[in-house]
């Protein structure tokens, strides 16, 4: 393997992803959070000075600053859509071309496999910072120019938000492919992990009683779950958790090397 | 003396308890196109998924051209495995420089000219969705062309062509072979489409290599071990009834009109013709039957039944 050879693979796999239906999906409503976030408070502000909730206007209880459109765009972002999105996008390109078998072509050329994994695993890493960026560059910019940069909500705070919520993202994408090396549909991936987070909120609660119980370790195995240290992002409104990152740091090394091992004993016929 | 392009040593590999390919042992020399010839389920594709690595084998090895890592040898191959699947929402040309990239060489003339030798240049903007079985049957031949191979392996490469489309195929491998210099491994389940295509070929049943050689050789064996021929005679009672006392020779297959087809075993047809003659059976015609591989053929991959 020569570098050229290397850009070569990742470009033509960019080509393949971005131009899935998955990853356009994942760009535009990436971008309408961003642009959907600026417009709501644009509009709040202006419409809704007379709305008034437990005795003060609305308007009051809002932060109206440019990392604070930011940090809005982020949580519609993360909450649902995108990560569903992005799984899509990665069961796409890797249970689903498992499944209609056309991840063979690169199977036959003179590629090792943990090369197709990376080149992947790169590409779609790609699509989650950009759309990160969607979302990221008219929320906080058009919000600075709005309404400006002057609040308790930082920029360096909502970016590191941001930068987490790429780690996050990772995550997901590490658990898509290695579901994909279980489940050899798109549909059966997304569904997997839907189970697999849902019995890990199962888990969490479990561990949780557990901790109120008396045993002091319970709770910080529970915030090292996967389904936590997916929400790793949520700690830059100030309270980062380290056990998420410790979890996230797991899942991220234990999905990939999990993946590539699988990945190289199977059959892919 | 050719050297060897494609050396497979006891290549096993087995589905749960069933053996799906048993110890095979396969040689394909620089320079031949080899016929892969077994009925469905003889487990030709799996002996291919196993040689490019796609699937796990359970012993056995494969050397290509020498080679013997299972990532540098697949450098010099250009493959298609049973029906080629693309990404769909790409151009042909945009599957092409897929391969091309995965391949890690050839360029944009290398595609053209894969195009133009499948006869897809004129559609090669479409996407592939848009494609017939007989267009993607055709692209993915041309796909294997790509990353300048010296051995391509074709899994049924005329699976849903119609005959103009086989013939095609035909040629541009013949002309393959002969302008390019490439060897080839065809993989078949109708061994007439590849008898006058192959100068060697191996005959797989249930796993198994029945028979490997030219088709001359093979032909050549079947006549020495086991011959039919075809007897003539009003009296086609008074042959029957001669027939039970003849060890070695049988009814093979019906009769038709006073001609009965006979297989011998260990007796020759001179033997046959006196024989018949001493028991009063008026002769009136004896004719070797020249064999085609296809009889042979069926004959090598239904041994049991007869
Ligand atoms: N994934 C699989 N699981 C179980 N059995 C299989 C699988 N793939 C192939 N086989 C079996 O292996 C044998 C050989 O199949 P195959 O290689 O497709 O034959 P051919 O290509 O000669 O028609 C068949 O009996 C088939 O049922
Ligand atoms: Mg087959």
């Amino acid at each position: 393997m020569t570098a050229a050879h290397l850009l070569g693979i990742l470009r033509v796999e960019a080509r393949t992803i971005y131009g899935r239906g998955s990853a356009r999906l994942a760009l535009v409503v990436a971008l309408l959070t961003g642009v959907g976030a600026l417009l709501a408070h644009q509009w709040i502000q202006g419409q809704a000075a007379s709305i008034e909730a437990n005795g003060a206007p609305v308007t009051q209880m809002i932060e109206f600053s440019g990392p604070a459109v930011a940090g809005w765009a982020l949580r519609v972002r993360n909450f649902f859509v995108l990560p569903l999105v992005l799984l899509l996008a990665t069961a796409a390109s890797f249970a689903g071309e498992i499944g209609d078998q056309s991840l063979r072509e690169a199977l036959v050329r003179p590629v090792p496999r943990f090369v197709v994994l990376f080149s992947k695993a790169v590409v779609l890493g790609s699509l989650a910072a950009l759309t990160l960026l969607a979302s990221l560059i008219p929320s906080l910019g058009g919000g600075i120019a709005l309404f400006g940069n002057e609040g308790s909500t930082t920029v360096p705070a909502v970016l590191l938000g941001f930068a987490a919520s790429l780690l996050s993202d990772l995550g997901l994408i590490g658990l898509g492919l290695l579901a994909s090396t279980f489940v050899r549909s798109v549909g059966g991936v997304v569904v997997s992990l839907i189970l697999l987070l849902m019995a890990d909120t199962g888990l969490r609660a479990m561990l949780k009683g557990m901790a109120w119980l008396g045993a002091d370790w319970a709770e910080a195995v529970g915030r090292a779950l996967p389904g936590n240290a997916l929400a790793c992002w949520e700690g830059w409104t100030g309270a980062w958790d380290p056990w998420a990152f410790g979890g996230m740091a797991v899942l991220l090394v234990s999905s990939y090397g999990l993946t590539a091992w699988r990945f190289q004993r199977m059959d892919v016929p | 003396m050719a050297s060897d392009a494609l050396v497979t040593r006891g290549l096993t590999r087995r589905y749960g308890g069933r053996v799906a390919i048993d110890s095979l042992d396969l040689q394909v020399k620089e320079g031949d196109v080899y016929g892969f010839l077994g009925p469905n389920g003889a487990g030709k594709t799996t002996a291919i998924r196993c040689m490019l690595g796609l699937i796990r084998r359970d012993g056995g090895e494969v050397e290509i051209f020498g080679e013997r890592d299972p990532v540098r040898q697949r450098a010099s191959v250009g493959a298609m495995v049973e029906t080629p699947a693309f990404h769909t929402w790409l151009s042909a040309r945009d599957n092409l420089r897929r391969a091309c990239a995965f391949a890690g060489v050839g360029d944009e003339s290398d595609i053209q000219q894969a195009l133009d030798r499948v006869g897809l240049q004129g559609r090669a903007e479409e996407k592939v969705s848009g494609y017939s079985l007989g267009m993607r049957q055709r692209l993915g031949i041309a796909r294997a062309l790509v990353g300048r191979p010296r051995l391509l392996i074709l899994d049924e490469p005329t699976n849903g062509l119609d005959p103009r489309g086989m013939r095609e195929v035909r040629d541009l491998l013949l002309d393959l072979r002969r302008r390019d210099g490439l060897t080839i491994l065809v993989s078949s389940h109708l061994l007439s489409e590849v008898e006058q295509l192959c100068s060697r070929v191996g005959i797989l049943e249930r796993g198994r290599m029945v028979a490997e050689g030219s088709v001359d050789e093979l032909l050549d064996r079947a006549q020495t071990s086991v011959v039919e021929v075809d007897v003539e005679t009003h009296d086609t009672a008074g042959l029957a009834r001669a027939l039970a006392s003849i060890p070695g020779a049988s009814p093979a297959g019906e009769g038709e009109g006073e001609r009965l087809r006979l297989r011998l075993n260990g007796i020759g047809p001179a033997e046959l013709n006196r024989a018949l003659v001493n028991a009063g059976v008026p002769v009136e015609a004896l004719i070797p039957v020249t064999h085609s591989l296809e009889e042979l053929f069926l004959r090598l991959t239904t041994r049991e039944l007869t």
